[in-house]
């Protein structure tokens, strides 16, 4: 079993501005373990990015414990020096290079001279950026500064990586790079943070996620835990002219004259496949359907919102 | 080793920057007229040039200070050097250092532009010019570290001279003078005390200072004694304007 890298255990953060108390985060606790691909899901405003900078030692909690890779509250450098944060929005120097901005990322991570020059040459061929390497970062694309980005938070090789809406901003194409470079990553057996509200791309790449709503985790678990809590079973089925329809109050009409009933678990199957055939009728097909993670989550935001 | 890696990248920072270099190229074409303007060549002349490239320099080093941490707060990359396994002390000694270089190279550069324009003229000034710049280099420094402690106050050019230019004013014996006689006694030996406490913990820039023309005639060695001063002091101001910027980064949240 793999051992927890990140625990997040009641921690609370509000803010203060002159007129009023924002509670960004009430009492949030999830765990990643090492080699998950975590998604930290959420609303605009959900706290996502409050939660991260709580695991980061970059805002301080008002309470609650945060651990990360073994200790509470490390140091900045030590954390760092195993741990690579990727904000929102690129923070490079426009005038320097690719490979300077690289190279300055390296020697601050105090990478030897002979292994930095070949984890440079590595990164630029894994972010793609071969033939834009020596180019200003000024010319960049805002897809090639992330990918840059990501390329100067894995240079030292962290155990984790902390990505704050990596592909904000980004075209589809620019997207698809940068989710094809995570998942690389995460094959290789990196751990990954992703704070995200674009949920096709978690649903791709995580394995783990958290869904906060207003600042408290409503959802902690296994994807495909979360996922199967939800499965439905669809099973159309066709039945005698004669017989009552009467009988299956909940079946709808489906395509080519067949029936249509969804049923949340095999005994309700069963007892359904057992009035079809008392019917005299014959089930066609029985699919299980695993809800689709936007359908999950705009649930638990709802009833989030409703309590 | 982290530092000296802030100190390249804040020189190719500045390096890099076009305002900088358009304020070089007219710092240079402006005192290369400057020189060359006078018919006769004098040492008075000379002496004139050296003391505005002086100023230029003071006024350059307390836009630097003020700016060096302020640039990286504004487009976002202190952020991203402070989220990499670096102490705040390093990245402060990096970037003094990195402005510091970039300084060095100005004063060689206008050093250069003194000497050939001097050259053209016929005056001889032989090292003098030359070294003359390479003595006030500590005093640069001592700038540098001054501005970029106020630069965690204020991120304003203005304020930031203005702040230097009145605590250089406080100590001019004069101000002392006028000041004193309108406070009560008790008060006034405390002023008094203050003052010369603050005196030898942050001393006016101005005090380091000498003219091109007592340089050169060896007049400094005996008429400044905080001249000697100069590399201890600079070291001090080094450590309190480190000590002061990590302090308010620490209390900062990025």
């Amino acid at each position: 079993m793999s051992r927890p890298i990140v625990e997040l255990i009641q921690v609370t953060k509000t803010f203060r501005d002159r007129r009023r108390r924002v509670v960004a985060l009430k009492e949030a606790t999830f765990t990643v373990n090492a080699g998950d691909v975590f998604g930290l899901l959420g609303a605009n405003g959900a706290g996502k990015t409050t939660a991260m900078r709580c695991v980061l030692g970059l805002t301080r909690p008002d309470g609650g414990t945060v651990r990360v890779l073994d200790r509470e509250r490390p140091d900045r450098r030590t954390l760092f020096s195993q741990a690579a944060y990727l904000p929102e929005e690129p923070q490079l120097f426009a005038g320097a290079t690719g490979r300077e901005q690289l190279r300055y990322f390296g020697r601050l991570s105090a990478l030897k001279r002979d292994r930095l020059k070949t984890r440079i040459d590595q990164v630029i061929e894994l972010v793609g950026l071969q033939d834009a390497a020596h180019r200003p970062i000024k010319t960049y694309s805002k897809g090639m500064k992330q990918r840059l980005s990501i390329g100067g938070a894995i240079l030292h090789e962290p155990r984790i990586v902390f990505l704050d809406e990596p592909t904000r901003g980004l075209d589809p194409i620019g997207r698809r790079d940068i989710r094809d470079m995570l998942q690389r990553l995460a094959d290789d057996g990196a751990t990954l943070f992703i704070n995200s509200h674009l949920l096709g791309e978690v649903e791709r790449l995580c394995n783990r996620v958290a869904i906060l709503v207003n600042g408290e985790v409503r959802a902690d678990g296994l994807l495909s835990e979360l996922l199967t809590e939800d499965e439905r079973i669809t099973v159309r089925f066709v039945l005698p002219e004669n017989s009552a329809i009467e009988a299956f109050p909940q079946a709808e009409h489906a395509e080519g004259g067949l029936w249509k009933q969804i049923v949340a678990d095999t005994p309700a199957l069963a007892d359904l496949t057992g009035r079809i055939a008392v019917a005299g009728g014959r089930v066609i097909e029985a699919r299980t359907q695993r809800l689709a993670l936007e359908d999950y989550f705009i649930r638990i935001v709802r009833e989030g919102d409703a309590s | 080793m982290k530092t000296l890696a802030v100190a390249r990248f804040t020189l190719l920072r500045l390096y890099r920057s076009n305002y900088v270099l358009a304020a070089l190229l007219i710092l240079g074409l402006v005192l290369f007229m400057l020189l060359i303007s006078k018919s006769v060549a004098d040492a008075s002349d000379l002496n004139m040039t050296h003391n505005a490239a002086r100023m230029i320099l003071w006024l350059l080093a307390i836009w630097l200070g003020i700016s060096v941490v302020q640039a990286d707060r504004a487009d976002g990359t202190l952020r991203s050097t402070l989220t990499r396994p670096v102490s705040l002390l390093e990245v402060m000694i990096g970037k003094l250092l990195g402005a510091f270089f970039f300084i060095c190279l100005l004063a060689a550069a206008l050093s250069a532009f003194i000497t050939l324009g001097a050259y053209f003229k016929g005056t001889a000034v032989g090292w003098a010019s030359v070294l003359y710049q390479v003595s006030l280099l500590p005093v640069y420094f001592i700038v540098l570290a001054l501005a970029m402690a106020l630069s965690q106050v204020t991120p304003r050019f203005v304020a930031g001279l203005a702040v230097l230019l009145a605590w250089d004013g406080l100590f001019k014996a004069n101000v002392v003078a006028a000041i004193l006689p309108r406070l009560p006694q008790g008060l006034a030996d405390v002023f008094q005390a203050l003052c010369r406490v603050a005196y030898y913990l942050a001393p006016p820039t101005s005090t380091f200072f000498i003219t091109y023309r007592d340089f050169a005639r060896g007049s400094w060695a005996v008429d400044s004694y905080t001249y000697f001063l100069l590399l201890p002091y600079a070291l001090h101001y080094a450590f309190l304007a480190c000590l002061l910027a990590t302090w308010a980064l620490s209390r900062e949240e990025l």
